[in-house]
């Protein structure tokens, strides 16, 4: 019988292929507990298919495309897996308003997730950090886009407090 | 609503062990400790992620880190341990007390999330990464202490 811990990043490392055919935050239905939950941060643009409140990938597959993301590290106990991974990609479309640079781009990221019964029940990412690395690579994170950042939930869970 | 996992369940004797000493380190940011980072932290220590000048060593980004956040506070949102690694998920709260990258003290107090990956060798951290989820840009975004040119330096030295 193979270790959980196998299995779990067997799991993990599906996920992450499933991204360079779907994109980042697909969740192929196979590997989807039918009770799992995403905890992401406030939600803008794409809603989740499974009916969970709406997530948003780091970058959208229309604005940075050629998205090939490649496993760094796995660590796995028998519940529970981490993921740190890095992607590269090319900026050919409109990103947050902003027309195409050309540019190639390379970030890194992470994803926590929870196993029962072979499938993920709980996701956790931290988005926001490999969203921010690329605007600051393609010269995008000017004043106005730190501002469209903070108005729109893209910072992820970071925030000001009140 | 709770939505951070438990510990790690059933470690072994090793990963329980290296699941202490991680969360030492949380107490040694907290209480701004050199003598916990020393139990800690072996002297040969290899950080693979890119710092700031002067924080290379774990102390010393204690020490920078308190200058600008006086009352900066960690708490752990998940560990997971796997043989010698382990992964440590953290929510900091702070106040903008202090200056930062020459900008002055603005009093925004802030909320973030990041994380540390650490290899163990004997009980000591002998290998660490952050460069997955180090909130760095995201800090400075929030604090609106992020001009043009400092999103220059830090792309230039591998910080954003």
């Amino acid at each position: 019988m193979p270790d959980t811990r196998d299995t779990n990043k067997a799991l993990a490392r599906k996920i992450l292929s499933a991204w360079n055919q779907r994109g980042e935050t697909h969740m192929p239905e196979e590997l989807a507990h039918p009770q799992m939950v995403r905890y992401f941060a406030p939600p803008v643009g794409m809603a989740s298919a499974l009916g969970q409140p709406p997530v948003a990938p780091a970058l959208p597959v229309t604005a940075i495309q050629g998205q090939n993301y490649q496993e760094d590290l796995i660590i796995a106990d028998a519940e529970y897996t981490f993921t740190a991974w890095h992607m590269t990609g090319q900026h050919l479309g409109t990103l947050y308003g902003r027309p195409a640079t050309g540019l190639p781009v390379t970030v890194y990221g992470a994803d926590v997730i929870r196993v029962v019964d072979g499938q993920v029940i709980q996701h956790w990412d931290w988005y926001s950090k490999s969203r921010v690395q690329a605007l600051g690579q393609l010269g995008l994170l000017d004043a106005d886009m730190q501002s469209y950042l903070i108005n729109n939930g893209l910072l992820g869970r970071n925030r000001k407090l009140p | 609503m709770t939505v951070y996992p438990n510990p790690t369940a059933n470690p072994t004797e090793t990963e329980a062990r290296n699941l202490v000493t991680m969360r030492k380190m949380i107490t040694a940011f907290n209480e701004n400790s050199r003598d916990i980072v020393a139990q800690c932290v072996d002297p040969n220590l290899i950080s693979y992620s890119p710092h700031q000048p002067g924080t290379e060593r774990q102390e010393d980004e204690i020490a920078v880190q308190r200058a600008a956040f006086p009352d900066l506070y960690y708490s752990e949102e998940i560990t997971i341990a796997d043989g010698d690694m382990v992964f440590l998920g953290w929510q900091s709260t702070g106040t903008h007390s202090g200056p930062m990258l020459g900008t002055a003290a603005t009093g925004v107090r802030f909320e973030l999330h990041g994380g540390e990956v650490a290899r163990f060798r004997n009980g000591l951290i002998i290998e660490h990464w952050d460069h997955w989820l180090k909130p760095r840009g995201q800090c400075y975004i929030i604090l609106d202490a992020l001009p043009a040119e400092e999103v220059s330096r830090l792309q230039a030295g591998g910080l954003l």
